[in-house]
């Protein structure tokens, strides 16, 4: 077992398998090798980790991404935003709790959570028009106006569907 | 404990905010200046409120990029303001900034030539071609019959970057380009939607790189064949299309002899008298169309030692015993073997190829009779 300490202090004591999905913790282990002592994760707080845990769980066995596998879905082109059902529901959240599990799983260096993170954002902003996302995602529009111009021009350029 | 620093956070901005305009309102201000600098004020306060809640300001840039090339849509790379790059573009001064620094995301485009209106639409092809930024590019072309020659020049500086280029053309008499002129081409698929007779001109030499050539609806004679340069498709390890009259099947296996994987729907009305030839290197063999009988003189002229699967659709009654002294001849590890719809086989003849490759992969499935191309 595992003894994880969260930002906010909480311990999480977690199975070895299941906490090793994380490449950051199981180089660590891998670096220190068995050891009681708790690994202190600042960056993720205790709600965070409790998400994180769930996933790896979920997922543990699974083989790991390889390191190039980025590359290679970039050669088949296809960079697909399909998301399993049972990914999908897990990362039915808050905006806030959805981006707080962006940035863990790229803390803790897990590939296949970041994806669906990000592939789950990327599907909320397609299909919408800026002012939409904006919306969404409190964004401000900061554009100076020959800014603004610039851009219209452009998509006077572009075909409109 | 992150959520409730954050909301108290935003209500002392909103406090700070209210208190600043009441005093614009209780304040009779008759300065313009000052006017102004409170609603700048404003302005900012109602920027923090808003840029607190903005979960994407948290993110470092590589992981916005990342989520930026999943917004990139599967199938359809025309560059339109609605979608993905262009739309990454328009919402803020962040947004714009990281995908324009990223060449990967106007690396897949679509190109649209021959209606509407050319000049415009050239200035926007232009723009995304450019923040590609040197990166191979793949590039799919609609076109139909005007501005083929403002196509060429738009694409001229662009040539060497091209490796993936599919064309759609509708144009009756030209086909817009030749797969020559562009030097890293590594796969080309022709759609041609009426009888084009300029594609085997854009085919007849291909580029060192090419390794797979795809041609749909375009039907290749040996007369077409014959003009072609075939060194030039030493190269290429697949290759699919649509071949009328005699035979040329063991020509192309000639033409290309490091060939893994070879799709023919063929119109075979006659018969060209082979060699005997062999192919060490083909995998996959795909074969639809009617195969009279003389045509299935190519398995007599063919031998392959290397195929592992081979499929069969619309030829007809099956050339069993040929096949099959093809096979013992070729003493390859067959894997699967396919007969679709249109292959009249029977049952012993079936447990006939399972006995020659005892874990073959045998299947038939009459309802998937369509052409491969």
């Amino acid at each position: 077992m595992v003894h994880l300490v969260t930002s906010d202090n909480v311990e999480f004591v977690v199975d070895k398998e299941v906490v090793e999905r994380s490449v950051l913790i199981k180089n660590m282990l891998e670096d220190v090798g068995e050891t009681d002592q708790s690994i202190p994760l600042a960056n993720v707080s205790s709600a965070v980790l409790r998400k994180v845990i769930e996933y790896c769980e979920h997922h543990r066995g699974e083989p790991l991404p390889s390191a190039d596998a980025d590359q290679n879905q970039d050669e088949t082109r296809k960079r697909t935003t399909d998301i399993s059902e049972w990914d999908q529901k897990f990362i039915t959240v808050d905006q806030e709790m959805l981006f707080e599990i962006i940035l863990a799983a790229n803390y803790l260096d897990i590939k296949s959570l970041l994806d669906v993170g990000c592939k789950t954002v990327a599907n909320m902003i397609k299909g919408k028009t800026p002012d939409e996302i904006r919306r969404l995602f409190n964004i401000v529009n900061d554009f100076t106006p020959e800014e603004e111009a610039q851009i219209k021009k452009e998509n006077e350029w572009a075909e409109d569907r | 404990m992150q959520t409730n620093a954050n909301s108290s956070a935003i209500s002392g901005t909103i406090s700070t905010l209210q208190s600043i305009q009441s005093g614009v309102v209780g304040q009779e201000v008759s300065n313009q200046n000052g006017v102004n600098y409170r609603r700048r004020q404003r302005n900012e306060m109602l920027f923090k409120i808003a840029r607190s809640r903005n979960y994407f300001s948290r993110l470092p840039t590589e992981m916005l990029a990342q989520i930026f090339l999943y917004c990139i849509p599967e199938g359809n790379w025309k560059p339109v303001p609605r979608r993905a790059p262009m739309l990454l573009t328009a919402v803020c001064r962040r947004w714009r900034e990281v995908a324009l620094d990223m060449p990967d995301l106007w690396r897949r485009l679509q190109f649209n030539v021959g209606y509407g209106d050319w000049r415009k639409r050239a200035l926007c092809y232009d723009s995304c071609l450019k923040r590609s930024r040197g990166r191979q590019l793949l590039l799919t072309l609609e076109c139909y019959d005007d501005n083929l020659t403002e196509l060429q020049s738009l694409l001229r500086p662009y040539v060497n970057q091209v490796s993936s280029l599919t064309v759609r053309t509708f144009s009756r008499t030209c086909c817009p380009l030749a797969a020559a002129d562009f030097g890293g081409l590594n796969e080309l698929v022709i759609h041609g939607f009426y009888t084009v007779l300029a594609v085997p001109e854009s085919i007849g030499q291909l580029p060192p790189n090419m390794r797979s050539l795809k041609l749909m609806n375009v039907v290749l004679t040996v007369h077409m064949l014959s003009s072609f340069k075939p060194l030039s498709w030493a190269g290429l390890t697949n290759l699919e299309l649509i071949l009328d009259g005699p035979n040329p099947f063991a020509q192309l296996l000639r033409w290309c002899p490091n060939l893994s994987s070879l799709t023919i729907v063929g119109i075979f009305t006659a018969i060209e008298t082979s060699k005997a030839f062999v192919h060490p290197k083909l995998q996959t063999f795909r074969i639809s169309g009617n195969l009279h009988v003389d045509s299935i003189d190519k398995f007599k002229a063919i031998t392959l030692p290397n195929l592992r699967a081979f499929e069969a659709r619309n030829t007809g009654q099956w050339p069993h015993e040929d096949f099959k002294a093809f096979l013992t001849r070729s003493q390859c590890r067959l894997e699967s073997l396919l007969f679709s719809g249109g292959v009249v086989t029977t049952d012993g003849q079936l447990a006939e190829y399972v006995a020659l490759f005892p874990s073959l992969e045998l299947s038939t499935n009459p309802m998937r009779s369509g052409i491969f191309i």
